[in-house]
C-alpha cells in the first residue's frame, strides 16, 4: 500500500479507530492487530511475499532465543552467523542474484570462457533491504549483549513489519522500538497532532517537490545528452537531487509522524541535509538510520578506524557496500565509493561533523558540499557508470550552449517549490520537522494545514502512482 | 484530549476538505479538456433504444476506429451498436455496460486488444474521466473501487478549476479526433477521416505481459456467455486488427490456445488482420478510413462464413 493512496486514506483512519478503540484495553491484543495492519498493508502489494517477511522475522525471533539460551561461545557465533547466512542469502537472492552472475560472466569472459549460467527474473520484494538490516540488527544485538531476547513473538514480529516504516525505513534497532511494543503505549495529543502535521509536510514534500521535480528528471535523464545543454544537465542533476530528498525525507516524515499516531516514536531519519558544511556532517543528517547501521555493523567492527588509513580502508569499503545496498548495480557502488573519496580530505585534516546549526555566513561551505553531493547523485541516477560519466562531461563540454536555459530552468514552478521548502526548512532547522512549531492562533494554523493540503491535492497525479524511489532499494 | 476527540478534529478538518472538493465538483469545469469518453452516454442512450435483434461491438479505440458500422449493419439486416471506446475500460466494465441489454436474436461482437486478456480488470485514470463525464457510467465500475473513482472526480475537477483560475488552460488548443462529436449514430470515430498516416514512432508495440490470459478474464466472460445465453444472444469472439510492425503471432496463438481450453473460439485467423503501419492512424490499432474498411469486409466475411450468423443483405467485395 502507498502512503498518498486512497486505500491508505481508508487504511489509516480505520486502524486508528480499531487500535484506540477495540484493543486499547490488552497490550497483546493491540501488538497482534498491529500485526495484523502491517501484514495487510504490505500484503496489498503482493501478499505472496508476506512469507519471505515471516519466514525472515521467525527465524531471527528463534536465533536471538537460541542466543540467550547458550553461553558457548563457538554455538554462540554459529547462531549469528546462522542469521547472517538467512537475512543476506534472502538479499542475495532476491535482489543480487543476476548482478552476480552477470558480473562472475563477464570476469569468465575476459578470460577467454563463454559462460552460459542462468539469469532469473525475479521480482525484488519491496523494502527486503530494511527490514531484513532491522532483523539482522536484532540478533547481532543479542549476540553482543547490547540487549535482552525477547520471548514474545507477536511483539518481535510486529517490530519487524510495523508498517509505517516496514518498507523504507527508518531501520529501527531493536532497543529502540522493541521495548515500545513490551511497554503499554498511552495516547499523548501532542505528539499525535504533531505526527499529523508531520505527516502533512511529508506529502507535500513527496508529491509536491518530488514527483513536480520527477518528470523533469526523467526527461533529461532519457534524452541524448551529447546534444543537450550543460546548464539543463545541471539542472537535471539539480532537480534529481530535490526529487529524492523530497520523496525520501518525506516517506520518513510520513512513517515517523504516523508512527506516533499510534504512541511510537522512531529515530530521525534526516535533517536537513542539504544545509550541511561537510561531507562528514552530511551523512550525520542524511539517512541517519543506515548510516549508523553501517557504522554500527560494519565500519566499527572492521576495526583500525584509529588510524588514517584504517579510517580510510574503513570508510571505502563501508561506503562501498552502503552503494551496493542500494542497488545490483555498478553506478550505486560508484555512488558509495565517491562519497568515500569525499571523506578523503576531512580524514586528513582530521575534520569533524559540526555539531552547530548551519548560519548563513556558512553558505560557501554548504554550497560546496551540495555540489559534491550533487556529482554523486548523477552516478546514482544514470542507468550506467559509462553515461553517468558521459552526463558529466557534456554538463561542462555543453555549457555554453543554449545560455538562455538558465532563465527557463530557474523560472520553472518547481524551483518555487524548492525554493519554498528550503526557506520553511531553513527557519525549522533547529526542530525535528519543518512544521513543529506553528502560530498559537487555531484559524491561522488551519488555514496554513489547508493551504498545504489544497496544494497537495492540486499535486496529486491520478494517472501514475506515487511510488516512493527507495521502495526499489 | 481522548484519541476519540482528537479524531473527530482531524475529521472536521477533512470535512472542510470535503466540502472544497464538494464544491469544485458541483460548480468546477470537467476535470479533462478531451471530451471523447463523453460519447459513452450517447452510446449507452443507443444501446438502451435500440430493439433487438440487434448487433453489439465490444472492445477498445481498435473497433471504434476500425469497425464500419453502416456496412456491417447492410450485411447482417440488423442495426448495430458500436459500444466500443477505450482498451483501459477494461473488460470488465465492457460487460457490465451491456449484460443486461441484450435480447433475442443479438450478436455480440468482442474485438479486445490483447490488454483486454491479459489485465481484463482495470483500475485507472480512465474510469476517473469517464464518470466524470457520464456520472451514470459509475454502476459499470466495481462497487469497492467506486469510492476511488468518485474521489477521483473531485480531485480532477478542483485541478481543473485551478487550470481555469490560473490560465493553464486558456491556450490549449482542442483535440479534432479524440472529441465526443467526432462518431457517427451508430459509435464508430470518424473525426479522422482524411487525415494521414502519424509519423511511424508514435506506433507502440504489444507489451507483453505475463500471463498473455488472466485467471481473471474467465469468469467475465463466462458472465457475458450466461447472460447472452440467457437472452438468446450470440457472442462471436473476434481479433483487434494490428499493425504489421507490431504483430506477433506466438502472442496470438498463446491467447487462443488458453482461450481455446475454456471452450472459447476465436473467429477468423489472426493474420487476417494484420495490416501495413500505414492503413493506421496514430496507433497500432487505430485504422484510417481505408484500412477500415478492409477490416470490416474481413469481419462479414468471417462471420457469413461460420455459419453462426446469418448474412442477409450487401456484402462488401
Amino acid at each position: 500500500m502507498l502512503f498518498p493512496s486512497f486505500a491508505f486514506l481508508v487504511f489509516l483512519p480505520l486502524v486508528y479507530w480499531l487500535y484506540w478503540y477495540v484493543f486499547p484495553s490488552s497490550l497483546r491484543l493491540q501488538n497482534a492487530f498491529m500485526l495484523l495492519a502491517s501484514f495487510v498493508f504490505y500484503g496489498w502489494w503482493d501478499w505472496r511475499f508476506l512469507s519471505l517477511l515471516i519466514f525472515s522475522s521467525f527465524a531471527d525471533f528463534f536465533i536471538g532465543w537460541a542466543l540467550a539460551n547458550t553461553t558457548t561461545v563457538s554455538k554462540r557465533k554459529a547462531y549469528v552467523w546462522l542469521s547472517l547466512v538467512i537475512n543476506l542469502g534472502l538479499l542475495a537472492t532476491f535482489k543480487y542474484f543476476n548482478f552476480f552472475v552477470d558480473g562472475l560472466s563477464d570476469i569468465l569472459l575476459t578470460f577467454g570462457m563463454e559462460p552460459d549460467f542462468p539469469t532469473v527474473g525475479i521480482l525484488l520484494p519491496i523494502g527486503i533491504s530494511f527490514y531484513t538490516f532491522q532483523s539482522l540488527s536484532y540478533t547481532i544485538d543479542v549476540y553482543r549483549g547490547q540487549i535482552k531476547p525477547t520471548h514474545n513473538g507477536v511483539a518481535f514480529l510486529a517490530f519487524v513489519s510495523f508498517f509505517p516504516q516496514l518498507v523504507a525505513g527508518p531501520i529501527e534497532r531493536a532497543a529502540s522500538l522493541l521495548p515500545q511494543f513490551l511497554a503499554p503505549r498511552k495516547f499523548d495529543v501532542e505528539q499525535a497532532k504533531d505526527g499529523l502535521r508531520q505527516m502533512l509536510w511529508g506529502f507535500f514534500k513527496k508529491i509536491v517537490v518530488a514527483d513536480g521535480c520527477a518528470s523533469i528528471v526523467n526527461g533529461i535523464f532519457a534524452g541524448d545528452v551529447s546534444q543537450t545543454p550543460g546548464i539543463t544537465l545541471f539542472f537535471g542533476a539539480f532537480f534529481f537531487a530535490f526529487q529524492i530528498y523530497g520523496d525520501f525525507s518525506g516517506y520518513s516524515d510520513i512513517a515517523i509522524g504516523c508512527a506516533r499516531l499510534f504512541g511510537f516514536k522512531l529515530s530521525r531519519n534526516f535533517a536537513y541535509p542539504y544545509f550541511s558544511r561537510n561531507i562528514t556532517e552530511f551523512w550525520r543528517r542524511w539517512h541517519i538510520s543506515l548510516s549508523t547501521w553501517f557504522r554500527d555493523y560494519v565500519y566499527l567492527p572492521l576495526g583500525g578506524w584509529r588510524t588514517k588509513t584504517g579510517r580510510f580502508r574503513n570508510i571505502m569499503i563501508t561506503f562501498g557496500i552502503s552503494g551496493l545496498w542500494h542497488g545490483a548495480n555498478w553506478t550505486f557502488v560508484t555512488w558509495g565509493i565517491l562519497h568515500g573519496s569525499y571523506y578523503i580530505p576531512d580524514i586528513f585534516r582530521n575534520a569533524k561533523a559540526r555539531r552547530d546549526e548551519p548560519s548563513l555566513k556558512d553558505w560557501p561551505q554548504m554550497l560546496t558540499t551540495f555540489l559534491l553531493v550533487l556529482v554523486a547523485w548523477v552516478f546514482f541516477r544514470s542507468s550506467s557508470v559509462h553515461t553517468a560519466v558521459a552526463y558529466l562531461y557534456y554538463s561542462v563540454a555543453n555549457i555554453a550552449m543554449s545560455p538562455g536555459a538558465l532563465l527557463v530552468w530557474t523560472l520553472r514552478s518547481e524551483m518555487g517549490w524548492i525554493l519554498l521548502m528550503l526557506v520553511v526548512e531553513w527557519f525549522a532547522r533547529k526542530q525535528e520537522h519543518a512544521l513543529r512549531i506553528m502560530p498559537a492562533a487555531m484559524a491561522l494554523r488551519w488555514a496554513i494545514y489547508l493551504l498545504i493540503t489544497i496544494e497537495i491535492m492540486l499535486h496529486t497525479d491520478l494517472q501514475t502512482s506515487h511510488e516512493f524511489i527507495y521502495f526499489q532499494f | 484530549m481522548t484519541p476519540a476527540t482528537f479524531f473527530f478534529r482531524a475529521v472536521g478538518f477533512a470535512s472542510i476538505v470535503l466540502v472544497i472538493l464538494l464544491l469544485c465538483a458541483w460548480f468546477g469545469p470537467h476535470g479533462s479538456r478531451v471530451d471523447y469518453l463523453e460519447v459513452a452516454g450517447a452510446k449507452q442512450e443507443r444501446l438502451k433504444t435500440t430493439s433487438s435483434p440487434k448487433v453489439i461491438i465490444v472492445g477498445g479505440s481498435n473497433a471504434t476506429f476500425g469497425i464500419d458500422s453502416e456496412v456491417l449493419e447492410n450485411a447482417l439486416c440488423m442495426p448495430v451498436v458500436n459500444m466500443s471506446l477505450h482498451a483501459s475500460l477494461g473488460f470488465r466494465f465492457m460487460v457490465d455496460e451491456v449484460k443486461n441489454s441484450l435480447g433475442k436474436g443479438d450478436l455480440v461482437i468482442v474485438s479486445l486488444e490483447h490488454s483486454g486478456y491479459s489485465t481484463p480488470e482495470k483500475d485507472n485514470d480512465i474510469h476517473i474521466i469517464t464518470v466524470d463525464r457520464v456520472p451514470s457510467a459509475i454502476r459499470f465500475i466495481p462497487w469497492y473501487s467506486r469510492p476511488r473513482v468518485l474521489m477521483g472526480v473531485m480531485l480532477m475537477r478542483m485541478q481543473a478549476v485551478y487550470k481555469v483560475v490560473t490560465g493553464v488552460w486558456k491556450d490549449a488548443s482542442e483535440d479534432k479526433v479524440y472529441r465526443a462529436s467526432g462518431f457517427n449514430e451508430r459509435g464508430d470515430i470518424v473525426s479522422h477521416f482524411g487525415l494521414p498516416h502519424r509519423d511511424p514512432a508514435r506506433i507502440e508495440h504489444v507489451a507483453y505481459a505475463t500471463p498473455a490470459v488472466s485467471d481473471d478474464f474467465f469468469p467475465i466472460a463466462n458472465e457475458l456467455l450466461e447472460s447472452a445465453k440467457n437472452s438468446g444472444a450470440e457472442v462471436v469472439w473476434t481479433w483487434p486488427v494490428i499493425a504489421n510492425s507490431s504483430f506477433r503471432q506466438g502472442r496470438n496463438d498463446t491467447i487462443a490456445q488458453r482461450i481455446g481450453s475454456h471452450d472459447i473460439q476465436m473467429l477468423g485467423k489472426s493474420i487476417d488482420l494484420v495490416l501495413p503501419d500505414t492503413a493506421f492512424y496514430d496507433t497500432h490499432y487505430h485504422l484510417r478510413a481505408t484500412g477500415r474498411q478492409l477490416r470490416t469486409r474481413q469481419l462479414i466475411k468471417d462471420l457469413c462464413g461460420s455459419g453462426k450468423v446469418k448474412c442477409c443483405g450487401d456484402r462488401p467485395e
